[in-house]
């Protein structure tokens, strides 16, 4: 219990006022009486009750000390904190783990000292009674502790030395990360305990830092940085162009010299084998002048340079001429193709996570569709054109028509990915690849032919079950009227997919070893093509069967990607070995959490090793800037603790002093006892 | 008169009363109280057979004739009874109140007037400190009677009296009277001493205690410095410092309640008579009610 106001126990006084009352003698009215003979007979009387009465003053003088303690009592007002109104001594230190925390001087990262100093915080405040939570901020918030005390000490050293034990593997991420989702997780602790200090150990300059929290910049000076921050190609005029965007941080301007490799370059086709021979290297190189804090763009470009185009260059925009110019300078070797590009700072900057960048992507690998009809107008190639369109980041598609049955014999059953048939089936499927028939003259093993059937009116489709092939098509607004009609079907082999009054058109076998769709509607008698539902099939048939890796070759340290395969599973590998996996859900999303080239490997669901996959993981663009400066941090919710930390007892003592009037008058009132 | 209560209408009142005494007188003659024996009135009391020595005048011839035997005619006898009224002078019974005195001087005064209007003697002593003194002598007539009422109205007040020593130290020569006690009996003296002293001398005994409705009922409340009528100063013994609440003014009821049972189970006992009189009842009702309820007069 705790007095607000302690100054009214002086009220106490009150009590030594009343003993003075009661010690000192009452006035007494002088009454002659004729004797007193009978009062000193009725003094023996009342002794005979002496025992009642002598209880009921000395309780009637108990409730009037009561009384008045009571009242200074409310006078001082008296309150009792809660339980979480009195708090241990807590902290609560964010430990900033992006990628720019890496940044080194003399060896020692941000991120080592950072941890230093919450070590001995962490020992500063068990030592002292307290309670500490460790937030490591990597993008991925947790607590690495949470209210830890004398108990957990040595564990809480342990924690915090395993982040740094290992040099090069330190316990700081390669991503950047948002401290405003710490002062989320810190806020976790600050409801509990309103009077936890808040440290925040980072390098980010923050322009406004709210009160209750302590931003402790574990930057040091003359830490510098260049970094590689993007590259990207475009192919121009049948060749590729490269642009690297370069950064300079740390408050000077440095001169870097920018090496660029191309590997296996401009590769040709064997005529003889049809094999794709190896290509060549090429290398580039450009000195740049990099000023502080800005982002200069170095351009490989193939153009003819000018004096006037150098004089054009801006300082944010550095061109660098391959190919051959007008004054001669350069005969560096255009590229068209090729399988990786390296780019290289080769600097002692502060960070080195950022001096090098590879692009992949510069030879698309291949998609082969045959695609054999026998009918003169078909919707298929239309929508194959759209797919190529759809596809042409990461496949090269080509298409082979045959003409049928006038070329009956180019028909293949070997070598494509995807085998479309329309109007017809070959006398054996192909075990390589994706096989659609599209109305069928000939039923495949499974499905048994009742008759060809030509309805009077449209006949609506329906969907038969959930799958991924129908994935954005609508079967309620898809007619045809006119389609093979089955007398029975293999239904331990096929699934239906759409119906028409009962009779499956649209089925699919989906085993280990085969990819088969059936549809027995006739297209031609359909309005599906003039639907977008049939580039939705057709790109549902790609995503499902023929799915690539991935979309894009270069991405940033946390990020998510869905990769998907064409197989089983697929084995995920980056260069330096820290990661190994096999993905066997599929698609799958992965988290990239190390800068580094990742290689995606499968074989098909056909036994066929298809080619490796590259992508580049970079760190965010944004961490190279080791000088950065934040706009704000959010501010963290406190409950008032002043005004919610205790119960008053007002409202008891009032009763209570109530109460003891009551007894007092009810002694009194017994007077007669 | 000086007080209201003696005049003469009350007096005149009280002539239709008189004593009824228990036990026969062994006065001197000359008084109204008829006795056992007989005696030379004219009033016929019986027959009985002539005996020598007889006085011849006093055989009743009608009966000779009648019965030719010699009877003799008995006649009553009247004796004159001597009343003793003891008047406590302690300043209780009227230095506070003079309502008191004066009732109290009522009640002796209307007691004496019977007795001497019954033709019998009566002394009035003042009690006061250790002695009772006689100050009118035996009083006989209404001249004398009402010229020691008169004395007896300056008395004054005052002092504590010994109700034991001042009546066993009083001679009681006369047997077979009356004698009264008027007090407020609020003393520490054994009155009861007394009262077997005046019984072993063969008196009808006769307590009278006069209380002022405040003694019965003390309608006192808070605290008071009670101050004994009969203390000499403040810080006497007797004074007394209370705080009169519900529960003393009980015990003070219960006190004087047992007290006065007390006096009616001592005189219950001794066949002696009690009455309590309070000042505020008129001193006709107590003569008229009190006194006959327990036979004193008639």
């Amino acid at each position: 219990m705790t007095l607000l106001i302690p100054l009214g126990l002086l009220g106490l006084l009150s009590i030594i006022a009343l003993i003075v009352i009661y010690v000192l003698k009452p006035n007494y009215q002088h009454k002659e009486v004729s004797s007193t003979y009978i009062w000193k007979l009725s003094l023996k009387y009342r002794k005979k009750r002496l025992p009642t009465s002598k209880l009921r003053n000395i309780f009637l003088i108990i409730c009037q000390v009561l009384t008045l303690f009571i009242g200074a009592f409310i006078m001082s007002q008296p309150i009792i904190r809660n339980e979480n109104g009195v708090f241990d001594t807590e902290v609560v230190a964010v430990i900033d783990a992006s990628v720019s925390m890496r940044a080194a001087k003399n060896g020692e990262t941000r991120f080592e000292r950072a941890v230093e100093q919450v070590i001995d915080l962490s020992n500063r405040t068990i030592d002292g009674g307290g309670y500490v939570s460790i937030v490591l901020s990597d993008g991925n918030d947790s607590f690495l502790v949470r209210k830890a005390g004398l108990a957990a000490r040595d564990e809480v050293n342990q924690k915090l030395r395993a982040l740094i034990d290992d040099k090069y593997n330190l316990g700081c991420s390669y991503g950047k990360t948002d401290l405003n989702n710490a002062v989320t997780l810190c806020e976790e602790v600050v409801t509990s305990n309103p009077t936890a200090s808040v440290y925040f150990y980072t390098d980010t300059v923050y322009s406004y830092i709210p009160e209750g929290i302590e931003v402790i910049n574990v930057a040091e000076d003359d830490e510098w940085n260049v970094a590689i921050l993007n590259a990207y190609t475009v192919f121009e005029e049948g060749y590729y162009t490269f642009f690297v965007e370069l950064g300079c941080y740390g408050g000077i301007a440095k001169t870097v010299d920018l090496q660029v490799t191309i590997n296996d370059a401009n590769a040709e086709v064997d005529k003889d084998t049809g094999e794709l021979k190896k290509g060549q290297r090429v290398d580039y190189s450009a000195n740049v002048l990099l000023r502080d804090n800005a982002e200069t763009t170095v351009v490989f470009r193939n153009q003819e340079i000018t004096v006037q185009d150098y004089e054009k260059d801006t300082e944010n925009i550095v061109i660098v001429p391959i190919g051959k110019d007008s004054i001669g300078q350069t005969n560096k070797t255009c590229v068209y193709n090729f399988d990786s590009v390296h780019f290289y700072l080769d600097e002692e900057d502060s960070l080195d996570a950022d001096n090098s960048f590879s692009l992949y992507g510069g030879r698309k690998q291949p998609l082969k569709i045959q695609y054999a009809t026998t009918k003169r107008k078909s919707f298929f190639t239309g929508a194959f054109g759209v797919l190529r369109d759809l596809y042409a980041d990461v496949w090269d598609i080509t298409v082979t028509e045959v003409e049928l049955p006038r070329e009956e014999d180019k028909v293949r059953t070997m070598g494509y990915d995807l085998y479309v048939f329309e109007g017809y089936t070959p006398s054996q499927m192909p075990q390589d690849g994706v096989v659609y028939l599209s109305h069928p003259d000939n039923m495949p093993v499974g499905l048994v032919k009742l008759d060809e059937h030509v309805y009077n009116d449209p006949i609506y489709f329906r969907q038969e079950e959930e799958n991924l092939l129908l994935k954005n098509t609508d079967a309620s607004k898809i007619w045809s009227r006119k389609c093979t009609r089955l007398l029975n079907y293999d239904e331990n082999v096929y699934r239906p997919l759409w119906s028409m009054e009962g009779n499956p058109v649209l089925l699919l076998q989906d085993d280990e070893k085969t990819k088969l769709i059936v549809s027995l509607y006739d297209i031609e008698y359909s309005n599906i093509a003039l639907r977008q539902d049939f580039i939705y099939f057709l790109n549902n048939i790609f995503e499902c069967y023929l799915a690539p890796v991935v979309r894009g070759y270069s991405f940033e340290v946390g990020e998510n990607i869905t990769v998907n395969a064409r197989g089983n599973s697929l084995t995920v590998s980056n260069a330096s070995g820290s990661d190994e996996r096999v993905i066997t859900s599929l698609p799958s999303a992965i988290r990239l959490d190390r800068p580094d080239t990742y290689r995606f490997s499968q074989i098909n669901w056909f036994g066929s090793a298809l080619a490796d996959t590259y992508i580049f993981v970079k760190i965010p663009s944004s961490e190279s800037n080791i000088s950065a400066t934040g706009i704000t941090l959010k501010a963290i919710y406190r409950e008032q603790v002043d005004e919610e930390t205790y119960d008053d007892l007002l409202v008891y003592l009032a009763a209570a002093m109530l109460a003891l009037v009551f007894i007092e008058w009810f002694l009194q009132t017994q007077d007669v006892l | 008169m000086k007080n209201s209560i003696l005049d003469d209408t009350f007096f005149s009142r009280l002539e239709a009363l008189s004593f009824n005494l228990k036990s026969n007188l062994s006065g001197y003659f000359g008084g109204k109280h008829l006795v056992s024996t007989y005696g030379q009135t004219v009033e016929f009391s019986d027959y009985r057979d002539y005996q020598l020595g007889d006085d011849i005048r006093r055989i009743d011839w009608n009966l000779y004739s009648r019965f030719e035997k010699y009877f003799i005619k008995l006649f009553t006898d009247e004796r004159q009874m001597q009343v003793q009224i003891f008047v406590d002078c302690s300043g209780s019974m009227g230095k506070v109140n003079p309502v008191k005195k004066s009732y109290t001087m009522a009640a002796a005064a209307a007691l004496g007037y019977l007795a001497i209007h019954n033709m019998d003697k009566v002394t009035f002593h003042t009690m006061r400190g250790n002695a009772a003194e006689n100050k009118f002598g035996t009083i006989i007539g209404k001249s004398a009677f009402f010229r020691a009422v008169n004395e007896l109205e300056k008395l004054k007040f005052e002092g504590d009296t010994d109700l034991e020593a001042c009546i066993t130290g009083t001679d009681i020569s006369a047997r077979n009277g009356l004698s009264v006690i008027v007090s407020d009996f609020f003393t520490e003296s054994n009155w009861k001493k007394a009262v077997d002293y005046l019984l072993y001398k063969k008196r009808q005994v006769l307590l009278v205690q006069i209380l002022l409705p405040e003694e019965i009922d003390p309608a006192y409340d808070g605290r008071i410095n009670l101050i004994d009528a009969e203390s000499e100063d403040i810080a006497d013994g007797r004074n007394m410092k209370l705080k009169v609440n519900k529960a003393m003014r009980k015990a003070y009821l219960e006190a004087f309640a047992d007290f006065r049972n007390d006096i009616h189970e001592f005189c219950k006992k001794r066949d002696a008579g009690f009455i309590s009189l309070s000042t505020a009842t008129p001193i006709e009702k107590v003569l008229f009610g009190e006194l006959f309820n327990i036979g004193i007069i008639s």
